[in-house]
C-alpha cells in the first residue's frame, strides 16, 4: 500500500486523521507517501489549519458572550405559544 | 405540569409548561443559537421556532431535565436547517478567484494562532463556510457546529463511514482551496 498510495488517497486519511485514529498500515502508507510527495506534506498542514479553525471557529460569538434573550422577545415568544396552543 | 409515571400531558395546560420553558431556558437556548449564527433576530426566530415545533410535535413531555434536552434537540435541528438554507442561498453566487482562476500556493502557515486573532480571518472563513455546496456544508454543521461524533452522523444521515469520510474530506478541502482564494492569496496580495 506504501508505493501505491495516491495523492488522492493520502488526502482522505488526513482528513479520517481528524475524526478516527488511524490504523497502523494507514499511517505507515500515510508517512511513506509523505516523503515522495511535497505537494501532501503541504496539503496536510493546509488540513490541519482548516480542522482547527473548523473547531475553533464554530462559533461566530462565544457562547458566554452571549446576551440573553431579551424580555420582549419573550413576551412575544410567549404570546407566540399561546396562539399556537389555542389554535390547535 | 400534570404528570403521570413521570410524564407530563401536553393538555390544556400546555402553553403554561411552555411558557415557563421561555423563562427557565429562553438565555440558554437563545445563547446556543446566537452564538452559532451571530444574528440576534435570527437567534430569536430559531428560539421560536423550536417552542412551535414542541407544540407541533410533541403529545408527551417528560419530567423536566428530559424536557430542556428535547428542547435543546430541537433548536439544534433549527440551527442545522438555517445553516443548510443559508448555505443553499450564498452557495449559488460565484467564488471570487484569482485573476488567472487558480488558487496559488499561500505562504501564512506558520503561525495560525496568530490567523485566528485576525477578525478578517473570521469574516473570510465563515465566508467559506457560507459558500460549502448542501452536502457537504450539511456534514460540516454536523461535525463542527453540533460537534457530533462521525458514528452520531452516520446515524443521523443513514451514510456508511466511507460516504462520510469522504463528505467530510471534501468539505475540508473545500475550504481550503476557498480560503486560498479569498484569504492567502488576497493577504499575500496585499503584503506585496
Amino acid at each position: 500500500m506504501v508505493l501505491t498510495l495516491h495523492c488522492e488517497e493520502a488526502s482522505h486519511l488526513m482528513s479520517d486523521s481528524h475524526d478516527r485514529p488511524l490504523e497502523f498500515h494507514e499511517r505507515a502508507a500515510l508517512r511513506g507517501h509523505k516523503l515522495s510527495c511535497g505537494r501532501c506534506c503541504k496539503l496536510e498542514r493546509d488540513l490541519d489549519l482548516v480542522v482547527a479553525a473548523s473547531r475553533k471557529g464554530h462559533l461566530r460569538v462565544p457562547e458566554d458572550n452571549a446576551p440573553d434573550l431579551s424580555d420582549t422577545a419573550k413576551q412575544r415568544i410567549k404570546a407566540t405559544i399561546r396562539q399556537a396552543v389555542d389554535d390547535q | 405540569m400534570n404528570t403521570k409515571n413521570g410524564i407530563a400531558s401536553l393538555d390544556s395546560d400546555v402553553a403554561d409548561v411552555l411558557e415557563q420553558c421561555v423563562d427557565r431556558f429562553g438565555n440558554a437556548l437563545f445563547r446556543f443559537a446566537f452564538a452559532r449564527t451571530g444574528q440576534e433576530a435570527v437567534a430569536e426566530e430559531l428560539v421560536q421556532e423550536t417552542f412551535l415545533a414542541a407544540i407541533a410535535g410533541g403529545k408527551k413531555f417528560r419530567n423536566e431535565a428530559t424536557l430542556s434536552t428535547w428542547l435543546f434537540a430541537i433548536l439544534k435541528n433549527k440551527v442545522a436547517d438555517h445553516f443548510r438554507v443559508q448555505n443553499r442561498r450564498v452557495s449559488e453566487q460565484p467564488l471570487d478567484r484569482t485573476p488567472d482562476g487558480q488558487p496559488s500556493p499561500s505562504t501564512y502557515r506558520d503561525n495560525p494562532e496568530a490567523l485566528f486573532e485576525a477578525d478578517e480571518f473570521w469574516e473570510t472563513f465563515h465566508g467559506c463556510v457560507d459558500r460549502l455546496p448542501n452536502k457537504l456544508a450539511e456534514v460540516f454543521i454536523l461535525r463542527e457546529i453540533n460537534q457530533h461524533s462521525p458514528q452520531e452522523i452516520r446515524e443521523l444521515l443513514g451514510i456508511g463511514a466511507t460516504n462520510l469520510s469522504m463528505r467530510l474530506s471534501r468539505c475540508r478541502l473545500a475550504l481550503r482551496e476557498c480560503l486560498n482564494v479569498r484569504w492567502f492569496d488576497q493577504s499575500n496580495s496585499t503584503k506585496s
